[in-house]
């Protein structure tokens, strides 16, 4: 199964419930207990509840398969944000997040991983999620959280070079080792960090060094500002994708929704094949020429999809932003014009559009030969999406025949 | 009770009432529910609710769940009893007792 926004999103919610300093703590979250959205059903593999050290909660989940069995090869890792009654969760903030009373350095403020900043919670997280790893090795681990679980969230994750999908985070970048930061660079897309813009309290704070970052507006007037931050102001679709609203300010963000998504799907299906290659390989024997076809097709086959989604996103930024242009052309004809006659009140508008004729400026240069240019490019972005639409189709077409004639190779993929 | 605590009791209330309602579209065969102690979650906008459930053969359950206010939704919920968090709708009226121990039917 492939987790869902939707889902990130109530286990980053349902790991604030195990802090015993929560007057509403929920005494049944315990190892091996099943949770339900109602929809589909996990078992709680692992918790780790430090109210009495550093402050810091997470939990591990895997979803039950249709048989009700607990499918262990897709694990998520949640991490609890910031519980307001908690001096550790507070000092945490200020300590890791904003690097605040660091003694090591002068004046007491520090931008680097000191040992100062990592210790407590990041130190705890990280060796959560250690033991995770090493206890179920062959799981595709993710994580989540929300405010400061997100910000932890996004560290673990990108220190293991994980998947996260996580809600209003501040940016870790600026701890993370060089290994980390450059896994980043070369991935991007793999981590995710639902931003609201309205949100002044934790959410948007330390940048987004690690390119995380989906900044959405969600048009909620105004409020108290802990509902800017919270994690039920985000809404899905019954896919269980978070819905970004339809606004100027949010086309950039739907864009790059796109491209995360695309990205974590090319990710998730490199790991299905990397499965199947250490499988046909199990036995000590190397792959057979038909295996071997087989996976660097199915490779292709993945590569294929994933530029062509990026290739879509691309192309419909090329599209927007000529768009947009045609607009504001039309928009700076219509001022210039106004401005003009305002300029020459005695002129009449047949008259002003004379004079500017005559140094140039007409409607034909100005707005005419404009936007036939951004209407070229938007034919041309139309073009070549569908030309590459045609060539993934054929690609991917050449694929599906080749494996379903090697009927042999279909009966070992199915075994 | 100052003015502004008494708000909040009452805003809590109004939430316990509009979970139950929400189990009651839940769970099959519910004739009480009771709330053990609920209470908002600042940050993330939440409620965390403990609830006490009784089934038409008067067997109990005790579980905990999450509630959002604004998408009038269970978040989450623990499976501790499925022959008594059996999924569906109870249709008939429901004897309820909130967290301050005011009673209702629902």
């Amino acid at each position: 199964m492939k987790f869902t926004d939707e889902q990130y999103n109530k286990f980053s919610e349902k790991v604030y419930w195990l802090d015993p300093n929560n007057k509403q703590y929920n005494p049944d979250m315990r190892e091996n207990a099943m949770i339900t959205d109602g929809k589909n059903e996990f078992k709680i593999l692992k918790l780790r509840e430090n109210s009495k050290t550093d402050g810091m909660q997470a939990m591990a989940v895997a979803p039950l398969d249709e048989k009700g069995n607990v499918d262990t090869s897709q694990v998520v890792i949640s991490y609890a944000g910031t519980n307001t009654s908690d001096f550790k969760d507070i000092e945490t903030d200020i300590r890791t997040i904003g690097g605040f009373f660091d003694k090591t350095v002068s004046p007491g403020f520090s931008m680097t991983p000191s040992q100062a900043r990592v210790s407590g919670q990041l130190t705890s997280a990280t060796e959560f999620a250690k033991e995770v790893k090493n206890e179920y090795k062959d799981a595709e681990i993710s994580t989540t959280g929300h405010s400061l679980g997100q910000y932890l969230a996004l560290y673990v994750a990108a220190e293991n070079q994980w998947k996260n999908v996580g809600f209003n985070g501040p940016d870790p970048y600026e701890l993370l080792s060089p290994e980390a930061k450059k896994w980043i660079k070369e991935n991007p897309g793999m981590l995710t960090n639902y931003r609201n813009r309205g949100d002044e309290l934790l959410g948007n704070l330390m940048g987004d060094g690690t390119g995380a970052e989906i900044k959405i507006s969600m048009e909620m007037g105004l409020m108290n500002p802990f509902d800017y931050h919270g994690l039920d102001i985000w809404r899905f679709d019954k896919y269980g994708n978070l819905i970004i609203p339809e606004n100027d300010y949010n086309t950039k963000a739907s864009i790059q929704q796109e491209k995360h998504k695309a990205m974590s799907d090319f990710s998730s299906h490199l790991g299905t094949l990397k499965k199947w290659r250490e499988k046909f390989t199990a036995s000590g024997g190397h792959l057979s020429a038909n295996e071997r076809i087989y996976l660097n097709h199915s490779q292709t086959k993945v590569v294929v999809e994933t530029m062509g989604r990026k290739t879509k996103s691309a192309m419909e930024e090329v599209i927007r932003i000529n768009q947009s242009s045609i607009e504001r052309i039309e928009m700076n004809w219509a001022e210039e014009v106004r401005r003009a006659e305002h300029a020459a009140p005695s002129l009449t508008a047949w008259e002003v559009k004379e004079t500017l004729a005559s140094v140039g400026v007409t409607w034909e240069t100005h707005v005419m030969t404009p936007k036939e240019k951004c209407q070229q490019r938007i034919q041309k972005a139309r073009r070549k999406g569908e030309r590459y639409d045609e060539l993934a189709k054929e690609i991917k077409n050449k694929i599906d025949d080749l494996v379903a004639r090697d009927q042999e190779l279909a009966n070992q993929l199915k075994g | 009770m100052d003015k502004r605590e008494e708000r909040k009791a009452q805003e809590l209330l109004a939430v316990e009432k509009q979970a139950a309602q929400v189990l009651k579209n839940t769970f099959a065969d519910i004739t009480e529910i009771k709330f053990e102690r609920s209470g908002k979650n600042d940050m993330t906008g939440t409620y965390g609710m403990f609830v006490t459930m009784k089934n038409k053969e008067k067997k109990q359950v005790s579980f905990s769940f999450t509630f959002s206010k604004k998408h009038n939704e269970i978040y989450s919920y623990i499976i501790n009893d499925r022959n008594i968090q059996k999924k569906g709708i109870t249709k008939n009226p429901i004897y309820v007792i909130f967290s301050n121990n005011m009673e209702d039917k629902i």
